[in-house]
């Protein structure tokens, strides 16, 4: 009798998935169901970006494409080296920093892009290279607290946020120099177009007049919140998303997008990834500006990497970001091809000077 | 007649039980002799997972791109002096953390040896759970406490005893704190056993000798309870000079101790070579102040 | 070099018990006394409280007069010598005797004469360079005592000296502490439950029971003379038999012994005079295997074991009157002594004893 019960129960069970299987199938709606079955493996960032990220680009990815779509955080360099080296790409697409692009080109980590299936149309052109688009375009912007620093009397520019008379309190700034250095330099005057060549002897001199005024240089986008909203700083410079983000908390913490430092991260594909072509559809896709541009509402913390999603934006959604073709104005892009050159020298010059 | 039976009887006997004895020892002696079998297992996944991983990095470090022996990234660490400043730095920040687990952790281990069982079982348990607790909960517990407005300075500035909170964090003050109560567990587990085996009696003997509670501790008890500083000093020193997660979350920029430096040279800049020569580097200095530290306080058994 | 030690009403109580209780005694210039008794009598916690390891609930302890009960241990200048030797073993010999010297700033030339010149008292002038572990038990114990003695204390203390050697060692040392204490007159205070030792070594024994004490004499008077069965008892063998008290008169009592046998015993500090009944201590050696010609008190026994231990023959009888009795004989007497033989055995009145309780 029991053993009777058991190949029911599996008869059962099997015509069940079986029927579940038959309807699903008979669900399929129009759309390319170029990919189904298959699954593409994704790395970003994390925390709010990669939701947004899930949410206006993954799942619509997924859904269009008949596939699924597996998410994984961390873009650790050092991680895609390994793979590499070991000849297992276990992550088709990255969502890295600008800065390591060059770096991952230089050692062979990426694939090239396939620019007849990507288009290039619209993308912020200081970000594209044979192998990265943009993937957003991210903004530091001068940042306070909110309990320590009125909104009605905030700091507009670096050179006002390094004023120690009119707001006095201890200030943050991000360790890496780039995007820190660019931020010093308009502070001491320099303007936009004379940016670069960095005159980095300048930036010391500035640093060492403000020493002491700097509580210390954060590492983490979360340290940098807690800094500032805890309130061992009362300055800093902070992601704009981030900003955001800590208010929907509730935190003491609010941002001005005048003078932000622009920089960004692409999407590349992993060398030796086992769906390459499915990477580039999908980067075409992320790229694309119907789903930047929802991406950007969703995520205002941030730019959009195509500028056509403007088009496709209300004139409310738009002045929710953190820059807009409007706010680019006083804004500075960094200049990626100048800190590959010049990085190593200076992040260590910047070491001595930190423990000096 | 019947004596020299007996006495034949009595040298086979005697004989026959030194055969015996003969054949028991050489037995005992190959059991003995087996026992080290028991280390093979422990010895080959050692091997497998720490000695060939340690001569990858060895060889990572000596070969250039192309794969040609080089050592040029030796050189680049002794030609900027700044991660030899680093490397300093690191010491002076282990060797404090060291003194300070030496100068909390010996009055606790003390106490535990003069407590009856019950309590110092108990004293045992409180310095056991933080290691059931994840490194990182308890920094970021450090920081709850010692931020600008984390629960000390709002105590403090509560009762009026301060104006401005105090900075004990993002500089080397939190970075003492946070490693301190890190690593104190260990030594003070390294020291009560040593301490629980001194015989109070020594220090009772010194004391009818003249001596009082001061001299006896210093002439008398300290000196028994070398081998457990030694061991424990060691251990603290050496895994403090590791350390990198709590710096860097406690500690301000100026605190980078050496391991975020390789950190920075591993995952963003991707200088595998350079960083796996800091990292030997790191690793040879160590067991020179290890092998150091030996000699100099005659230990002879580190646990 | 000695001291006068007197303890006055001395008691110590943990909580509710009363381990000490009113301890009184005195000893002079020189003595050596042994402090023996059953564990569990508080001859170690007294030792201690001399030293100074344990508190006195109240009572005095004067050493030449001065009260140190109060006294902190490292102030009392008393040299004492631990069951187990508590030599430092992170020094040498030379360095563990000139410790106290070191502590009482001793200068260094002088501090090195005083600990040679000890060594070489203990026989162990060679050693000075060794450690502790390095050396066997007697040794170690000699150094141990170097170092109690080498501060000239007035007063040495020895915890259970003889309690880690062997029989042979024990011997030996018994008569080197002996002659040490002769030659230095350091009044010494020991305590140690082996009865031999005490006899052997003391200028006066202290039997202790429950915290007090019994009887503090010298060696032949507590052998001899104790004052209570317990004594008795304690010390060597003994035959305790309980008589009725026929008559009292001022200068002897008539007692009843084994049966009928009127003994007169002389009266002299103890008042008999309301006792029904009163012990009697007999020594089994005191009991001898006599003729008729014997004047003393005889009785016929039947032999009822023998043990054969060398130098004597230590036999149990049955006497007529019922009760039984140890008897020890030396075997020089060549006597052919079985069980089961009929022997007549003489007791002279000298060597009864009357005790009280």
């Amino acid at each position: 009798m029991k053993i009777m019960k058991k190949v029911a129960a599996v008869v059962l069970s099997i015509s069940m998935l079986a029927a579940t299987a038959a309807c699903g199938k008979g669900e399929e709606v129009a759309g390319d169901k170029k990919w189904s079955g298959k699954s593409l493996v994704v790395c970003s960032w994390g925390g709010a970006i990669q939701e947004a990220q899930k949410k206006t680009i993954f799942d619509a990815f997924a859904e269009k494409y008949g596939c699924t779509v597996e998410e994984t955080t961390d873009p650790d360099p050092a991680k895609i080296k390994s793979m590499v080296e070991a000849g297992n790409m276990e992550v088709d697409v990255w969502d890295v920093d600008c800065d390591f692009v060059p770096r991952g080109i230089a050692q062979d980590l990426f694939e090239k892009l396939d620019f007849n299936v990507i288009s290039k149309e619209g993308l912020v052109e200081g970000f594209i290279t044979e192998y990265s688009v943009p993937a957003e375009i991210s903004t530091l912007c001068i940042s306070w607290n909110t309990e320590k620093i009125s909104s009605d009397k905030h700091p507009k520019t670096w050179t006002e946020f390094f004023d120690s008379n009119t707001y006095p309190g201890k200030r943050t700034l991000y360790t890496n120099p780039m995007s820190m250095f660019e931020a010093v330099l308009l502070a001491d005057g320099v303007k936009k177009e004379d940016m670069y060549p960095i005159d980095v002897d300048r930036v010391f001199k500035y640093l060492d007049a403000h020493k002491s005024d700097i509580v210390t240089f954060w590492t983490s986008g979360a340290q940098s919140v807690e800094l500032v909203a805890g309130g061992d700083a009362a300055l800093g410079t902070v992601w704009g998303g981030r900003v955001i983000a800590a208010q929907k908390d509730g935190q003491p913490i609010e941002k001005e997008t005048n003078e932000a430092i622009l920089t960004g991260d692409a999407w590349v594909i992993g060398k030796g990834s086992k769906n390459v072509e499915m990477a580039q559809d999908f980067i075409a896709f992320a790229t694309s500006p119907e789903v930047i541009a929802n991406y950007a509402v969703e995520y205002p913390g941030n730019a959009p990497a195509n500028t056509k999603a403007y088009d496709l934006m209300t004139k409310e959604q738009i002045s929710a970001l953190a820059s807009s073709p409007e706010l680019e104005k006083t804004q500075l892009y960094i200049d990626v091809d100048w800190w590959v050159k010049n990085y190593d020298a200076v992040y260590e010059r910047f070491q001595k000077w930190l423990i000096s | 007649m019947e004596e020299k039976a007996a006495l034949e009887g009595a040298v086979s006997f005697n004989k026959a039980e030194q055969l015996t004895m003969n054949y028991t020892a050489k037995r005992n002696k190959r059991r003995s002799n087996k026992s080290w079998m028991l280390l093979i297992l422990p010895a080959l996944f050692l091997f497998i997972f720490m000695f060939i991983p340690l001569l990858q990095i060895i060889k990572l470090s000596i070969t250039d791109a192309g794969g040609s022996f080089t050592l040029a990234a030796y050189l680049k660490f002794f030609q900027s002096s700044i991660y030899l400043q680093v490397i300093a730095l690191t010491f002076k920040v282990a060797f404090v953390v060291t003194l300070l687990c030496l100068l909390l952790g010996y009055p606790v281990a003390y106490a535990m040896t003069k407590c009856s069982k019950r309590i110092s079982s108990l004293i045992m348990i409180a310095v056991m759970i933080p290691f059931w607790t994840s490194l990182l909960v308890r920094t970021y517990a450090w920081m709850i406490i010692l931020q600008s407005n984390g629960i000390i300075n709002n105590i403090l500035m509560g009762l009026g005893l301060i104006k401005e909170p105090l900075q004990l964090m993002n500089n080397t003050t939190g970075v003492y704190i946070g490693m301190t109560h890190i690593l104190l567990p260990y030594m003070i587990l390294s020291l009560y056993p040593v301490l629980s085996g001194i015989d109070f009696n020594y220090v009772s003997a010194a004391q009818n000798l003249g001596a009082n509670k001061l001299l006896a501790f210093l002439r008398v008890y300290l000196p028994l309870s070398i081998q457990g500083i030694a061991a424990g000093s060691i251990l603290v020193f050496v895994m403090g000079i590791g350390y990198f997660v709590t710096p860097s979350l406690l500690g301000g920029s100026n605190d980078a101790m050496i391991s975020q430096l390789i950190q920075v040279q591993v995952s963003k800049l991707l200088n595998w070579q350079f960083s796996s020569a800091v990292s030997i580097i790191l690793l040879a200095i160590s067991l020179v102040v290890l092998y150091v530290s030996k000699k100099l306080m005659k230990v002879d058994k580190l646990w | 070099m000695g001291a006068n030690i007197r303890l006055e009403n001395v008691c110590k109580d943990y909580g509710q018990t009363n381990v000490i209780k009113y301890v009184k005694f005195e000893i002079e210039d020189g003595d050596f006394l042994t402090i023996l008794g059953p564990s569990g009598a508080g001859k170690t916690t007294l030792l201690k409280m001399i030293a100074g390891f344990e508190d006195t609930s109240s009572g005095s302890i004067l050493i030449n007069g001065e009260d140190i009960a109060r006294k902190p241990i490292h102030k009392r200048n008393i040299g004492m010598l631990f069951q187990n030797y508590a030599l430092f073993p992170h020094m040498t010999v030379n360095e563990n005797i000139s410790f106290p010297l070191g502590i009482r700033k001793v200068k260094k030339a002088e501090k090195k004469e005083r600990v040679a010149e000890m060594l070489n008292k203990v026989k162990l002038g060679e050693y000075g360079k060794r450690y502790p572990r390095e050396l066997s038990g007697g040794q170690q114990q000699r150094v141990a005592l170097a170092r109690a003695l080498v501060f000239n204390p007035p007063v040495l203390l020895l915890d259970e000296p003889m309690a880690a050697l062997d029989k042979q060692l024990r011997k030996h040392m018994q008569l080197e502490i002996k002659e040490i204490h002769n030659a230095l007159g350091i009044t010494t205070i020991s305590v140690t439950h082996d009865q031999e030792e005490a006899l052997t070594m003391a200028t006066k024994v202290c039997i202790m029971k429950d915290g007090m004490v019994e009887q503090i004499a010298s060696p032949v008077e507590i052998y001899e003379r104790p004052n209570s069965v317990f004594v008795a008892k304690f010390i060597g063998e003994a035959n305790v038999v309980e008589c009725p008290v026929v008559k009292v008169e001022p200068s002897y009592i008539g007692i009843k012994l084994y049966g009928d046998n009127l003994v007169r015993l002389p009266q002299k500090s103890k008042k008999y005079t309301s006792f029904n009944s009163i012990n009697v201590v007999i020594r089994p050696e005191k009991v001898k295997v006599v003729d008729d010609s014997f004047n003393g008190l005889r009785l016929k026994a039947k032999i009822e074991q023998a043990v054969y231990v060398g130098d004597v023959l230590k036999l149990k009888v049955r006497l007529e009157c019922g009760k039984s009795m140890k008897v020890k004989v030396f075997t020089q007497y060549s006597l052919s002594l079985n069980v089961g033989d009929s022997i007549n055995l003489g007791i002279l009145e000298e060597d009864m004893v009357v005790v009280g309780r």
